[in-house]
């Protein structure tokens, strides 16, 4: 059998239609539309695609970004602070009384940030010190993030979101980081891998979570001593089945664990374990040759998300002509890099964080 | 096999229907090339046209003649927009309305139960929801009903266990709960969010845990290989503070099972985790003892096998008294390496290498058993 080739520049056509319009049938992530943006972008700064969108294209993906971030202002208390998924209920940005409704998600700060730094924005008109207050206040006593601040639920996924935004604005003086490692260490199961909340099952995408969050404030030993480390390892590579990976024992293969999973042993050192051929094969051989893009798996169709993950995966794994990423931020090196240039200017925090929307 | 299948039929119906239709049933909208397209507002599909036959939109409902719809603001840039049905923009334009107005009242709780049946994600929909149910004392029972059936529609849905979670908060009475996850997990017994949910239940009214045992022990008799009961049967024993009676008891079904399906990762991983009760080595032992019978009997299972190599690997004391230990697990990774795990092959050559180093062994024939 011939190895599957992988199309660059059909699955940049894929996101560039992304970016632009997408059917009806996807409008139940109509509140999250940033996570679409997020993924289609970062697949195309993985494809080496980014040049592909004119410039006033970039500009104006950086302006409906903006749009979306809550400042304090008499309107809006500096908890409900960062940024919206989508345009939904924008209209209440300004609006007395109606902050509850127009509240920031932690996820979608930290895409927004993802984006923002992929694009080459230098982040200045990001309100630093609100972005951070709020995150601070969605910590709960037991050390883990609520994803938003009325009846948001807490697990791993925001702990996370929570953990990478402060690495991005490199400060997490506003947060309690011993609560969150604590809360990190209870949701380690007894076969050695992490579930979204403790007692829950042990998951490649919690995993994840949890390994990038140690890595991003450099404590991984601190959890895993070496021990657990290697029965960590045996999970996760046991994960590979059939070529891709599973998200849990006994589940069937899906292209995205190969980000997740492949993502967790990288920051491990470990991923020259696993058997990156059959990963590629898995992977390639749910490119849709058709339209472009990844689906999870023989079954589905392509989307976003499988379709940035998938290549997130194979650019872990070295192949050719994808850029390389950095696994605990999951942005390209490329933008990594670009994001600590312009760290070194930031200036924190003691600005006025009464910043109103034409402030920033 | 069923891949191939499949990859088969949709070629067939690619020459069959032609493109375009194949796409219209996979759900990918052809000719999204041209950034300048108008926004296409009726995209709504067949099923869709059938709902508006009887459906009447919010702008064209006599009784909401008072409340001006507001449409959404998306600025100036089109970005990543999705192609709204009517029904969609209608019940959303109006959502957007009463969100403003702070109108909370029986019809706008018809008009969030539309809102939310077209987007259940939409969590501040919820938020909205509860605030009018708190605000009309709506009997909070029915909300449950209500929030059961949406959960029976979305129930990967993150936001629909997390209201559900509320409004039984408020009413404070789990009596239901057990048995509507039990019937959510008899549609996909390996569903995150029911299992979540149920330990929830189970951790916030503990008193319902006293069955879980039979609960989880029925699942596993239906399917061994589901590694979410077997996670629940870990919370359970796990949160029995048990003595060393329950442990072994454990240990005992734990063998019985491996015995029925030896290749089933989910009993392994559980016997791993019984071993950390142990205390002086004695599960270990017992373990051993079982794994050693099993693999004489020509089991050659890759977790027996794996097993077998952790146990060698625990031994801190690198002895002359166990060198033939040690070279048994050399060869049973040799084995994995090119037999029983092939995938696997640079993973378990790296595990001979560690062991190797760790017993300062420096070359091993692993012919010897």
């Amino acid at each position: 059998m011939n190895k599957p080739q992988l199309k660059l520049e059909q699955h940049k056509k894929y996101f560039r239609r992304s970016l632009d319009l997408l059917p009806g049938e996807v409008a139940v992530f109509d509140y999250s539309r940033l996570t679409i943006l997020y993924f289609s972008l970062i697949g195309l700064d993985v494809l080496d695609g980014l040049d592909s969108l004119p410039d006033d294209r970039k500009k104006d993906i950086v302006e409906w970004v903006y749009r979306l971030q809550l400042v304090p202002n008499e309107y809006c208390s500096v908890h409900k602070c960062g940024f919206m998924g989508s345009t939904t209920v924008i209209h209440l940005k300004n609006h007395p009384g109606c902050e509850k409704y127009c509240e920031s998600n932690v996820a979608m700060t930290y895409m927004a940030l993802c984006i923002l730094i992929t694009l080459g924005d230098n982040l200045n008109r990001v309100n630093k010190s609100a972005v951070l207050r709020g995150v601070a206040s969605l910590q709960k006593s037991d050390g883990s993030f609520k994803s938003n601040y009325e009846h948001g639920e807490s697990d791993l996924r925001f702990v996370y979101c929570s953990l990478a935004i402060c690495n991005i604005l490199n400060d997490s003086s506003n947060i309690n980081v011993n609560n969150a490692i604590k809360f990190i260490s209870k949701c380690l199961n007894y076969d050695g891998a992490f579930g979204q909340n403790p007692g829950t099952e042990s998951h490649g995408g919690s995993t994840y979570c949890a390994i990038a969050s140690l890595s991003l404030l450099n404590k991984l030993n601190l959890v895993l001593d070496e021990n657990k480390s290697k029965i960590l390892e045996r999970w996760a590579v046991n994960r590979q089945t059939n070529g891709g990976f599973q998200g849990r024992p006994n589940k069937d293969p899906d292209t995205c664990y190969s980000f997740w999973l492949g993502a967790t042993l990288s920051i491990m050192g470990s991923l020259n374990r696993i058997n990156k051929e059959r990963n590629r094969d898995f992977v390639l051989n749910n490119a849709n040759l058709l339209t472009g893009g990844f689906s999870k798996n023989m079954d589905s169709i392509p989307d976003p998300m499988h379709t940035c993950l998938s290549l997130c995966g194979l650019s872990l794994i070295g192949e050719e002509n994808l850029n390389p990423i950095n696994p605990a931020l999951n942005i390209t090196v490329r933008a990594a890099n670009y994001l600590k240039q312009i760290q070194e200017d930031y200036t924190l925090p003691s600005k006025n964080i009464l910043n109103t929307d034409a402030d920033c | 096999m069923y891949n191939l299948f499949k990859k088969i039929i949709f070629h067939i119906l690619k020459w069959t229907v032609g493109q375009s239709v194949l796409y219209k049933i996979t759900g990918v909208v052809l000719n999204m090339d041209d950034q300048n397209q108008e926004h296409k507002s009726d995209s709504s599909d067949l099923s869709d046209e059938a709902d508006t036959l009887n459906y009447v939109l919010y702008r064209d409902r006599p009784e909401w003649k008072d409340v001006q719809p507001i449409a959404q603001d998306d600025g100036p840039a089109q970005v990543v927009q999705i192609a709204y049905s009517n029904k969609f923009l209608d019940v959303f334009d109006y959502f957007r309305a009463v969100l403003k107005s702070g109108e909370k009242s029986i019809r706008v709780l018809g008009l969030v139960t539309d809102a939310l049946t077209l987007n259940p994600a939409n969590y501040t929909v919820w938020i909205y929801r509860l605030e009018i149910v708190k605000h009309l004392k709506v009997d909070l029972h029915n909300e449950v009903k209500y929030i059961s059936n949406v959960i029976r529609e979305f129930s990967k849905n993150y936001q629909v266990w997390q209201y559900r979670k509320t409004i039984v908060e408020m009413l404070n009475d789990p009596s239901g709960e057990l048995e509507f996850t039990a019937d959510i997990l008899d549609m996909d017994s390996k569903n995150y969010h029911a299992w979540q949910y149920r330990q929830w239940v189970l951790t916030a009214y503990s008193k319902l845990m006293k069955n879980e045992l039979d609960f989880v022990d029925n699942l596993i008799s239906q399917d061994m290989r589901n590694n979410s009961a077997w996670n629940q049967r870990y919370f359970v024993v796990n949160n029995s503070d048990p003595d060393n009676d329950v442990i072994n008891k454990e240990l005992e079904y734990t063998f019985g099972k491996i015995q029925i399906l030896s290749k089933n990762e989910s009993a392994w991983n559980y016997l791993r985790g019984l071993l950390l009760y142990s205390e002086n080595g004695i599960l270990e032992d017992k373990v051993r003892d079982f794994c050693s019978k099993l693999y004489n009997k020509g089991n050659r299972s890759t977790h027996l096998m794996s097993c077998l190599i952790d146990l060698t690997d625990a031994d801190e004391s690198p002895n002359p008294e166990n060198v033939e230990k040690i070279k048994f697990a050399l060869k049973l990774c040799s084995d994995l390496a090119s037999v029983y795990d092939p995938i696997r092959r640079f993973y378990w050559e790296y595990i001979s290498k560690d062991i190797e180093l760790k017993f300062n062994f420096r070359e091993h024939d692993t012919k010897i058993m």
